[in-house]
Protein backbone atom coordinates (compact mmCIF):
# COMPACT_ATOMS: atom_id res chain seq x y z
CA UNK A 1 0.00 0.00 0.00
CA UNK A 2 1.58 3.62 -0.87
CA UNK A 3 0.34 6.47 1.37
CA UNK A 4 1.12 10.20 1.20
CA UNK A 5 -0.41 12.88 3.42
CA UNK A 6 -1.09 16.03 1.50
CA UNK A 7 -2.64 19.30 3.03
CA UNK A 8 -5.58 20.28 0.21
CA UNK A 9 -7.91 23.59 -0.02
CA UNK A 10 -11.17 23.12 0.81
CA UNK A 11 -14.95 23.69 -0.54
CA UNK A 12 -17.98 23.74 1.12
CA UNK A 13 -18.78 24.16 4.37
CA UNK A 14 -20.31 22.17 7.71
CA UNK A 15 -23.57 24.32 8.06
CA UNK A 16 -24.70 23.76 4.03
CA UNK A 17 -23.23 19.87 4.74
CA UNK A 18 -20.92 19.54 1.75
CA UNK A 19 -17.54 20.60 3.25
CA UNK A 20 -14.93 18.58 1.55
CA UNK A 21 -11.57 18.53 -0.57
CA UNK A 22 -11.65 20.72 -3.50
CA UNK A 23 -10.80 18.11 -5.90
CA UNK A 24 -12.82 15.64 -4.45
CA UNK A 25 -15.55 16.27 -7.30
CA UNK A 26 -13.32 15.92 -10.59
CA UNK A 27 -10.71 13.75 -8.41
CA UNK A 28 -12.08 9.88 -10.62
CA UNK A 29 -12.33 12.00 -14.19
CA UNK A 30 -8.49 12.89 -13.10
CA UNK A 31 -6.90 10.82 -11.66
CA UNK A 32 -8.88 7.51 -12.83
CA UNK A 33 -10.00 4.65 -9.72
CA UNK A 34 -7.40 3.01 -7.31
CA UNK A 35 -6.90 6.12 -5.32
CA UNK A 36 -9.01 6.72 -1.81
CA UNK A 37 -8.01 9.36 0.29
CA UNK A 38 -8.98 9.81 4.64
CA UNK A 39 -9.55 13.29 6.14
CA UNK A 40 -7.54 13.71 8.85
CA UNK A 41 -8.39 17.28 10.08
CA UNK A 42 -10.48 20.13 8.70
CA UNK A 43 -9.71 24.05 9.67
CA UNK A 44 -12.78 25.29 7.69
CA UNK A 45 -11.70 28.63 8.68
CA UNK A 46 -9.18 28.66 6.65
CA UNK A 47 -10.27 26.70 4.03
CA UNK A 48 -7.81 23.80 4.09
CA UNK A 49 -7.70 20.02 5.75
CA UNK A 50 -5.28 17.53 5.80
CA UNK A 51 -6.03 14.33 4.16
CA UNK A 52 -3.81 11.02 3.68
CA UNK A 53 -4.51 9.27 0.11
CA UNK A 54 -3.49 5.80 -0.32
CA UNK A 55 -3.10 3.12 -3.41
CA UNK A 56 -2.60 0.12 -4.28
CA UNK A 57 -0.95 -2.53 -7.36
CA UNK A 58 -1.61 -5.15 -6.12
CA UNK A 59 -2.07 -8.09 -9.15
CA UNK A 60 -5.49 -8.81 -8.06
CA UNK A 61 -7.03 -5.93 -8.87
CA UNK A 62 -8.57 -4.76 -12.17
CA UNK A 63 -5.39 -2.94 -14.66
CA UNK A 64 -7.01 0.11 -14.00
CA UNK A 65 -7.67 0.61 -10.43
CA UNK A 66 -3.48 -0.23 -9.68
CA UNK A 67 -2.26 2.98 -8.32
CA UNK A 68 1.36 3.35 -7.09
CA UNK A 69 3.92 6.13 -5.90
CA UNK A 70 3.77 7.61 -9.09
CA UNK A 71 0.11 8.59 -9.10
CA UNK A 72 0.59 9.82 -5.53
CA UNK A 73 3.13 11.95 -6.59
CA UNK A 74 1.21 13.19 -9.72
CA UNK A 75 -1.78 14.11 -7.62
CA UNK A 76 0.54 15.74 -4.84
CA UNK A 77 0.84 18.42 -7.79
CA UNK A 78 -2.62 19.16 -7.99
CA UNK A 79 -3.62 22.79 -8.15
CA UNK A 80 -5.92 22.68 -4.68
CA UNK A 81 -3.06 20.81 -2.94
CA UNK A 82 -0.65 23.96 -0.67
CA UNK A 83 1.57 21.68 0.57
CA UNK A 84 2.91 17.02 0.92
CA UNK A 85 2.94 16.68 4.53
CA UNK A 86 5.50 14.59 6.55
CA UNK A 87 3.05 12.97 9.08
CA UNK A 88 0.22 14.10 10.95
CA UNK A 89 -0.87 13.37 14.62
CA UNK A 90 -4.36 11.70 13.36
CA UNK A 91 -2.50 9.60 10.75
CA UNK A 92 -3.44 6.14 11.30
CA UNK A 93 -0.91 2.97 11.62
CA UNK A 94 -3.23 0.97 8.67
CA UNK A 95 -4.68 3.75 5.83
CA UNK A 96 -6.17 1.22 4.40
CA UNK A 97 -7.10 -2.95 3.64
CA UNK A 98 -7.97 -4.63 0.48
CA UNK A 99 -9.28 -8.12 1.23
CA UNK A 100 -11.90 -10.55 -0.89
CA UNK A 101 -13.56 -13.44 1.06
CA UNK A 102 -14.25 -14.55 -2.75
CA UNK A 103 -11.73 -16.17 -4.95
CA UNK A 104 -11.26 -18.75 -8.29
CA UNK A 105 -8.70 -20.55 -6.16
CA UNK A 106 -6.40 -20.23 -3.05
CA UNK A 107 -3.34 -22.17 -2.22
CA UNK A 108 -2.65 -21.54 1.57
CA UNK A 109 0.99 -22.79 1.79
CA UNK A 110 2.07 -20.48 -0.55
CA UNK A 111 -0.47 -17.66 0.11
CA UNK A 112 -1.18 -17.17 -3.69
CA UNK A 113 -4.97 -16.85 -4.15
CA UNK A 114 -6.75 -16.66 -8.31
CA UNK A 115 -9.40 -13.80 -8.08
CA UNK A 116 -11.20 -13.19 -11.72
CA UNK A 117 -8.26 -14.65 -13.08
CA UNK A 118 -5.52 -12.55 -11.68
CA UNK A 119 -3.24 -14.21 -9.66
CA UNK A 120 -1.44 -12.57 -6.28
CA UNK A 121 -0.29 -13.34 -2.63
CA UNK A 122 -2.13 -12.60 0.40
CA UNK A 123 -1.17 -11.54 3.41
CA UNK A 124 -3.39 -13.69 6.01
CA UNK A 125 -6.25 -14.81 6.33
CA UNK A 126 -9.12 -13.79 8.62
CA UNK A 127 -12.51 -14.92 9.80
CA UNK A 128 -15.28 -11.77 9.45
CA UNK A 129 -19.13 -12.17 10.40
CA UNK A 130 -21.18 -8.95 8.50
CA UNK A 131 -24.71 -7.77 8.74
CA UNK A 132 -26.43 -11.35 7.67
CA UNK A 133 -24.00 -13.04 10.75
CA UNK A 134 -22.49 -15.84 8.52
CA UNK A 135 -18.72 -15.95 9.33
CA UNK A 136 -16.63 -16.53 6.27
CA UNK A 137 -12.89 -16.69 5.66
CA UNK A 138 -11.53 -13.30 4.37
CA UNK A 139 -8.23 -12.84 2.39
CA UNK A 140 -6.30 -9.53 3.10
CA UNK A 141 -4.67 -9.17 -0.24
CA UNK A 142 -3.01 -5.39 0.93
CA UNK A 143 -2.92 -3.36 4.02
CA UNK A 144 -0.42 -0.40 5.20
CA UNK B 1 -63.28 7.57 -14.39
CA UNK B 2 -60.14 9.41 -14.41
CA UNK B 3 -58.86 9.93 -11.16
CA UNK B 4 -56.44 13.30 -11.33
CA UNK B 5 -53.69 13.38 -8.90
CA UNK B 6 -51.83 16.84 -7.68
CA UNK B 7 -48.31 14.96 -7.99
CA UNK B 8 -46.26 17.38 -6.20
CA UNK B 9 -48.78 16.69 -3.10
CA UNK B 10 -48.89 12.96 -3.66
CA UNK B 11 -44.78 12.86 -3.64
CA UNK B 12 -45.18 15.24 -0.51
CA UNK B 13 -47.19 12.46 1.38
CA UNK B 14 -45.52 9.46 0.26
CA UNK B 15 -41.87 10.64 0.75
CA UNK B 16 -42.68 12.50 3.99
CA UNK B 17 -40.98 15.90 2.02
CA UNK B 18 -39.35 18.33 4.12
CA UNK B 19 -38.39 21.51 2.70
CA UNK B 20 -34.76 20.17 1.78
CA UNK B 21 -35.04 16.53 2.58
CA UNK B 22 -36.90 13.75 1.88
CA UNK B 23 -37.65 11.33 4.08
CA UNK B 24 -38.26 7.68 2.92
CA UNK B 25 -41.02 5.27 4.10
CA UNK B 26 -38.61 2.79 6.88
CA UNK B 27 -39.52 -0.29 8.87
CA UNK B 28 -38.88 -0.86 12.09
CA UNK B 29 -37.64 -4.42 13.21
CA UNK B 30 -40.66 -6.98 13.50
CA UNK B 31 -42.64 -6.95 17.06
CA UNK B 32 -39.71 -9.93 19.08
CA UNK B 33 -39.99 -8.44 22.66
CA UNK B 34 -38.20 -11.70 23.48
CA UNK B 35 -35.49 -10.81 21.71
CA UNK B 36 -35.53 -7.21 20.73
CA UNK B 37 -38.04 -3.98 21.58
CA UNK B 38 -38.42 -0.25 20.17
CA UNK B 39 -39.64 2.69 21.48
CA UNK B 40 -40.25 6.29 20.53
CA UNK B 41 -39.99 9.61 22.68
CA UNK B 42 -41.46 12.08 20.02
CA UNK B 43 -37.69 13.24 18.83
CA UNK B 44 -35.35 9.42 18.78
CA UNK B 45 -36.62 5.93 18.06
CA UNK B 46 -34.73 3.90 20.74
CA UNK B 47 -34.06 0.29 19.66
CA UNK B 48 -32.50 -2.24 21.93
CA UNK B 49 -31.68 -5.89 21.85
CA UNK B 50 -32.09 -8.27 25.26
CA UNK B 51 -30.09 -11.07 23.87
CA UNK B 52 -27.33 -11.30 21.37
CA UNK B 53 -27.18 -12.92 17.50
CA UNK B 54 -30.24 -10.84 16.33
CA UNK B 55 -28.97 -8.17 13.67
CA UNK B 56 -32.63 -5.75 13.70
CA UNK B 57 -32.03 -2.30 11.99
CA UNK B 58 -33.92 0.64 10.95
CA UNK B 59 -34.30 0.45 6.73
CA UNK B 60 -35.49 1.09 4.04
CA UNK B 61 -38.67 -0.82 2.66
CA UNK B 62 -37.42 -0.80 -0.96
CA UNK B 63 -34.17 -0.35 -2.42
CA UNK B 64 -33.16 3.13 -4.28
CA UNK B 65 -31.11 4.33 -6.49
CA UNK B 66 -29.60 7.24 -8.53
CA UNK B 67 -30.33 8.32 -11.98
CA UNK B 68 -34.13 9.63 -11.14
CA UNK B 69 -34.32 12.96 -12.04
CA UNK B 70 -31.18 13.50 -13.72
CA UNK B 71 -29.01 12.42 -10.62
CA UNK B 72 -26.03 9.83 -10.73
CA UNK B 73 -25.85 9.47 -7.28
CA UNK B 74 -27.44 7.83 -4.61
CA UNK B 75 -27.20 10.44 -1.44
CA UNK B 76 -29.06 9.51 1.58
CA UNK B 77 -28.26 10.43 5.37
CA UNK B 78 -29.59 9.61 8.72
CA UNK B 79 -28.83 11.30 12.50
CA UNK B 80 -28.11 8.59 15.11
CA UNK B 81 -26.31 8.06 18.35
CA UNK B 82 -25.33 5.06 20.22
CA UNK B 83 -23.70 5.18 23.41
CA UNK B 84 -21.40 2.72 24.37
CA UNK B 85 -21.09 2.45 20.32
CA UNK B 86 -18.38 -0.34 19.50
CA UNK B 87 -20.03 -2.88 17.49
CA UNK B 88 -22.39 -1.08 15.58
CA UNK B 89 -23.29 -0.98 11.93
CA UNK B 90 -24.06 3.03 12.07
CA UNK B 91 -25.34 3.43 8.82
CA UNK B 92 -24.76 1.41 5.52
CA UNK B 93 -26.46 0.56 1.83
CA UNK B 94 -27.01 -3.16 0.82
CA UNK B 95 -28.68 -4.13 -2.36
CA UNK B 96 -31.13 -6.10 0.47
CA UNK B 97 -30.75 -6.18 4.07
CA UNK B 98 -27.73 -8.79 4.74
CA UNK B 99 -26.36 -8.82 1.30
CA UNK B 100 -22.76 -8.38 3.42
CA UNK B 101 -20.45 -9.01 0.10
CA UNK B 102 -22.11 -5.84 -1.58
CA UNK B 103 -22.21 -3.55 1.73
CA UNK B 104 -21.28 -0.03 1.70
CA UNK B 105 -21.11 1.85 5.07
CA UNK B 106 -19.80 2.88 8.31
CA UNK B 107 -19.45 0.35 11.31
CA UNK B 108 -17.32 -0.23 14.17
CA UNK B 109 -18.23 -3.92 13.71
CA UNK B 110 -14.77 -5.47 15.10
CA UNK B 111 -15.48 -3.22 18.31
CA UNK B 112 -12.69 -1.46 18.10
CA UNK B 113 -11.96 0.40 14.54
CA UNK B 114 -14.22 2.95 12.99
CA UNK B 115 -13.64 2.33 9.29
CA UNK B 116 -16.26 2.95 6.10
CA UNK B 117 -16.19 -0.11 3.91
CA UNK B 118 -17.12 -0.14 0.12
CA UNK B 119 -17.66 -4.17 -0.81
CA UNK B 120 -18.32 -5.52 -4.48
CA UNK B 121 -19.19 -9.23 -4.87
CA UNK B 122 -17.15 -10.25 -1.10
CA UNK B 123 -14.05 -8.22 -2.39
CA UNK B 124 -13.49 -5.55 0.32
CA UNK B 125 -12.10 -1.47 0.74
CA UNK B 126 -11.48 -0.55 4.30
CA UNK B 127 -10.21 2.49 5.36
CA UNK B 128 -9.94 4.14 9.50
CA UNK B 129 -12.94 6.90 10.02
CA UNK B 130 -10.59 9.35 11.85
CA UNK B 131 -10.98 12.84 14.26
CA UNK B 132 -14.05 12.20 14.72
CA UNK B 133 -16.24 12.70 18.50
CA UNK B 134 -17.98 9.58 18.72
CA UNK B 135 -19.83 10.16 22.25
CA UNK B 136 -22.64 12.92 20.44
CA UNK B 137 -25.60 12.01 17.74
CA UNK B 138 -24.38 12.73 14.33
CA UNK B 139 -25.15 12.74 10.97
CA UNK B 140 -24.17 9.79 8.15
CA UNK B 141 -24.32 10.62 4.99
CA UNK B 142 -23.56 8.21 1.97
CA UNK B 143 -22.97 9.71 -1.46
CA UNK B 144 -22.82 6.78 -3.63
CA UNK B 145 -22.29 7.41 -7.56
CA UNK B 146 -24.31 4.94 -9.72
CA UNK B 147 -21.56 4.87 -12.20
CA UNK B 148 -19.31 2.77 -9.54
CA UNK B 149 -16.91 5.24 -9.85
CA UNK B 150 -16.49 6.93 -6.16
CA UNK B 151 -18.40 6.43 -2.54
CA UNK B 152 -17.90 9.11 -0.75
CA UNK B 153 -18.84 9.19 3.26
CA UNK B 154 -19.76 12.12 5.39
CA UNK B 155 -20.27 12.67 8.72
CA UNK B 156 -22.03 16.19 10.59
CA UNK B 157 -21.17 17.94 6.67
CA UNK B 158 -17.85 17.12 6.53
CA UNK B 159 -16.47 14.40 3.75
CA UNK B 160 -13.83 11.68 5.74
CA UNK B 161 -13.67 9.15 2.94
CA UNK B 162 -13.72 8.42 -0.27
CA UNK B 163 -12.91 5.19 -2.09
CA UNK B 164 -12.86 4.41 -5.53
CA UNK B 165 -12.17 0.90 -5.28
CA UNK B 166 -14.49 -2.11 -4.81
CA UNK B 167 -17.69 0.13 -5.36
CA UNK B 168 -20.53 -1.96 -5.30
CA UNK B 169 -23.76 -1.69 -7.71
CA UNK B 170 -27.02 0.03 -6.87
CA UNK B 171 -30.12 -0.31 -6.03
CA UNK B 172 -29.76 -0.21 -2.50
CA UNK B 173 -31.45 -1.15 0.33
CA UNK B 174 -30.82 1.84 3.53
CA UNK B 175 -29.94 0.48 7.26
CA UNK B 176 -28.88 2.23 10.21
CA UNK B 177 -28.75 1.40 13.91
CA UNK B 178 -27.96 -2.42 13.61
CA UNK B 179 -26.28 -3.67 16.84
CA UNK B 180 -23.99 -6.32 15.20
CA UNK B 181 -26.00 -9.24 17.30
CA UNK B 182 -24.47 -7.87 20.76
CA UNK B 183 -27.29 -6.50 23.94
CA UNK B 184 -26.92 -2.85 23.49
CA UNK B 185 -29.20 0.70 22.35
CA UNK B 186 -29.43 2.86 19.94
CA UNK B 187 -31.24 5.79 18.39
CA UNK B 188 -32.26 7.15 15.84
CA UNK B 189 -33.94 10.74 15.43
CA UNK B 190 -37.17 10.62 13.94
CA UNK B 191 -37.87 12.92 11.78
CA UNK B 192 -36.54 12.99 9.44
CA UNK B 193 -35.08 9.31 10.13
CA UNK B 194 -33.84 8.15 6.67
CA UNK B 195 -33.78 11.06 4.30
CA UNK B 196 -32.34 11.92 0.48
CA UNK B 197 -31.33 14.67 0.48
CA UNK B 198 -32.65 17.25 -2.47
CA UNK B 199 -30.09 19.70 -2.84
Amino acid sequence: MFRKILKVRTIGSRATRDLRPEFSDDFVKKYGKGIDFSVLEYNEEESWCVLECSCSNHPCLETAERKDATDLTRLSKDNSVLEVVATHRLSPKIIGTLSTSTHDSVNEETKEITVKGRKGKFLRKEKERGTDGVERDVYVLDEG
Amino acid sequence: MPINIDKKKFRKILLFEDGAYSMLPVSLPSYNPDKFDWSYDGEWIKLWTKIGGYYPAVRTVVAYQGGREGFGFLDVACVMKAPNDKGIYFFFYEPQKADFLNYQGMDTADGTNYVSRTKSGGFEDKKPIVGQNWTVSREFRIIHQKDRSKCEFYIDGGLVNYHTTYVGEQPFEVCCAEPNATIREVYVRYPRGIYVNRV
